[in-house]
């Protein structure tokens, strides 16, 4: 009996249907997700750079992605316009005194845009209005009035910061500008001062450097006086030395009593320990070379065992192998068993 | 099918061929290492320092159940007992090996009549040597060669025909120059005393061409296997030949060069053997 399909163009027609209703949903699903069918409102900005822009860059405010970048120009003096889309329910963010604020990443080089609200909040900004850039005079004017406060990506209020922070530190008298500039202004003062003091210093050192001045006062009396003590003591000093020097003269009396002649005992010994010294010194400088060679020796033998460990496991690798197996001649063995004599009375 | 099993045999075959062989164990190894040193503290008369070596090296094989090595190193901590002229020790430790051989290795029974046979040419008992070799009989062609040398040397002592025992040598020699070849002896010092004994009766017959074939032949296989004192006797005995034959000149060299080589192994008596040789042939 053969099978046959009855309903084959229906059957096909609801798979083609199906696929159909597939695409259009997964295409609705990305639209809504894309905010295509969203309403939309515009508004511009400007920048000093295009760095990190894009497309697709993305307008947040408290995190939330409220708008995107719709398209930059350069315009004639040189900055950039850009034109920013807001979303339908974050349109009543957009208030006047508001900024943006350009955050490009040091480690991606991508930019974020961070929407700066104004401190009225009821005063919202008609659509297409400029809203200005921390890049630009407006922006940085609106931030030191404090009518809005930088958060912004991290990174980048660091680096912002630590430029600020170089910026101060090549100006000179700053010293309202918080505790570490007056410490450095101090500071500067405070080493100027101590400058003047060094020279004094110096002058006092130069004074007591000088030689018998005792009319420079007491302090320079009481060090002449010293001055004098140690002379004396000098000479109290090389008299004890001359003392200690007969003392130590053998020709004396201990040798008056062993070896008047000096023939017998002082003299070999002399020569003894004369010959001892020489000997000494060879033997030290047989020791100093040997000392010096030892790290290679050291080194020489830390190889040759490295090396024999690596010839023996090749070796055995070798041995190991079964198509060499049996090549390789067995060690002749030395087991000498008995001691063989042999008479050498050839000729007798 | 046939061939199927018959390639998987011989796969099996191949596979088993590459199986290790028999590990040496350590004990062995050094024992070996001892032997050698306690082998060349004997060539250099250090009988004591021999007799503590083989001592060691008899434990290490007793260690690990060496029969061969256990008996060998055994009659030569005798042999050193023997030379430090210590009979009671001697007695004992052969005694010791005798029991072991007796009853564990039959095989290696002639190494006990070899060191009586040694013990007995040594104090020139030649009759004993003659007996003591006549007593064991053995088909491994080393020790047969050693008994048949003992007992032609012995033979041509007491003046007694030895002409069995010189052929059974001569035939010895090709097989063993073979098996030294192929690393396949025990003590390789067997073929250059061999070929010395023979050329040793040939030099007693005054037949000096044929001596100097066999001296050559054991300087040959000194000169391989590094016997020192044993070069020394070649080089001699060559020198003895070449004299005997006319030629001076070949032995002044020859015995010039086996003083030098006796003086180095401290051997006083041939030292001065040959320098009257040599004193002889310069005057």
């Amino acid at each position: 009996m053969k099978f046959k399909f009855k309903h084959t163009d229906k059957i096909v027609g609801m798979f083609f249907l199906v696929a159909v209703m597939a695409l259009i949903f997964t295409l609705v699903v990305v639209a809504a997700s894309k905010r295509i069918f969203d309403k939309k409102y515009y508004f511009t900005t400007q920048f000093v750079d295009a760095t990190g822009l894009s497309s697709s860059t993305k307008l947040y405010f408290k995190g939330y992605e409220i708008g995107r970048l719709k398209k930059y120009t350069l315009n004639i003096s040189n900055q950039i316009d850009a034109e920013l889309i807001v979303y339908k329910e974050f349109r009543d963010k957009i208030v006047e005194n508001s900024a943006i604020f350009k955050a490009t990443s040091p480690l991606t080089g991508k930019s974020t845009m961070e929407f700066l609200q104004g401190p009225d909040w009821n005063k919202v900004l008609a659509e297409g209005e400029y809203i200005p850039s921390l890049d630009t005079p407006e922006g940085k004017k609106l931030l030191k009035e404090g009518l809005i406060k930088r958060s912004g990506d991290m990174m980048e209020s660091v680096l912002k910061n630590v430029d600020q922070l170089l910026y101060n530190l090549t100006q000179d008298n700053n010293p309202d500008q918080g505790a570490l500039f007056r410490m450095l202004y101090n500071l500067a003062n405070m080493t100027e001062k101590m400058d003047v003091s060094l020279g004094e210093v110096n002058t006092l050192l130069a004074s007591f450097q000088k030689d018998n001045n005792p009319e420079d006062g007491a302090m320079f009396r009481i060090l002449s006086n010293v001055a004098d003590l140690t002379d004396d003591f000098k000479g109290t000093a090389a008299q004890l030395d001359e003392m200690l020097s007969n003392y130590k003269d053998p020709d004396g009396l201990v040798v008056k009593l062993i070896d008047p002649d000096k023939e017998n005992l002082i003299f070999p010994m002399r020569d003894m320990l004369l010959s001892l010294n020489e000997n000494l010194t060879s033997m030290n400088k047989i020791l100093e070379f040997l000392y010096q060679q030892m790290p290679e020796f050291a080194d020489i033998l830390a190889k040759s065992k490295v090396t024999l460990q690596t010839a023996q496991k090749t070796l055995e690798a070798v041995n190991n192998n079964p198509f060499l197996r049996g090549g390789i001649k067995d060690e002749a063995p030395t087991q000498q068993k008995n001691t063989k004599i042999r008479l050498m009375d050839l000729d007798k | 099918m046939k061939k199927i099993i018959l390639f998987f045999g011989l796969l099996a075959l191949l596979a088993c061929s590459s199986l290790p062989k028999y590990v040496e164990l350590q004990s062995t190894k050094d024992a070996n290492d001892i032997m050698k040193r306690a082998q060349k503290a004997e060539a250099d008369s250090y009988y004591e320092q021999a007799q503590h070596l083989f001592d060691k090296a008899f434990g290490l094989y007793t260690s690990v159940d060496n029969l061969k090595g256990i008996i060998i190193s055994g009659l030569a901590v005798a042999r050193q007992y023997y030379y430090l002229e210590n009979m009671e020790q001697y007695d004992e430790w052969y005694m010791k090996m005798s029991v072991i051989a007796h009853n564990d290795a039959p095989d290696l029974i002639p190494l006990l009549y070899l060191l009586q046979m040694e013990v007995a040419f040594d104090t020139e008992e030649y009759g004993r040597v003659i007996t003591l070799s006549l007593a064991i009989d053995t088909s491994q062609k080393e020790m047969q060669t050693e008994l048949l040398s003992y007992r032609l040397l012995a033979l041509l002592k007491t003046g007694q025909p030895y002409q069995n025992e010189f052929d059974g040598i001569k035939k010895n020699i090709a097989p063993l120059r073979s098996m030294f070849k192929r690393n396949k002896l025990d003590d390789p010092k067997i073929v250059s005393y061999a070929a010395y004994t023979l050329g040793y009766a040939l030099s007693k017959q005054k037949q000096w061409e044929k001596a100097l074939e066999f001296f050559d032949i054991a300087h040959e296989y000194d000169q391989l296997i590094e016997n020192t004192s044993g070069l020394a006797d070649d080089v001699y005995a060559v020198g003895v030949a070449y004299e005997n034959l006319g030629d001076t000149e070949m032995a002044l060299s020859c015995f010039i060069r086996a003083k030098d080589m006796y003086d180095i192994i401290n051997n006083d008596e041939m030292s001065s053997v040959t320098e009257a040789k040599i004193k002889n042939i310069t005057q």
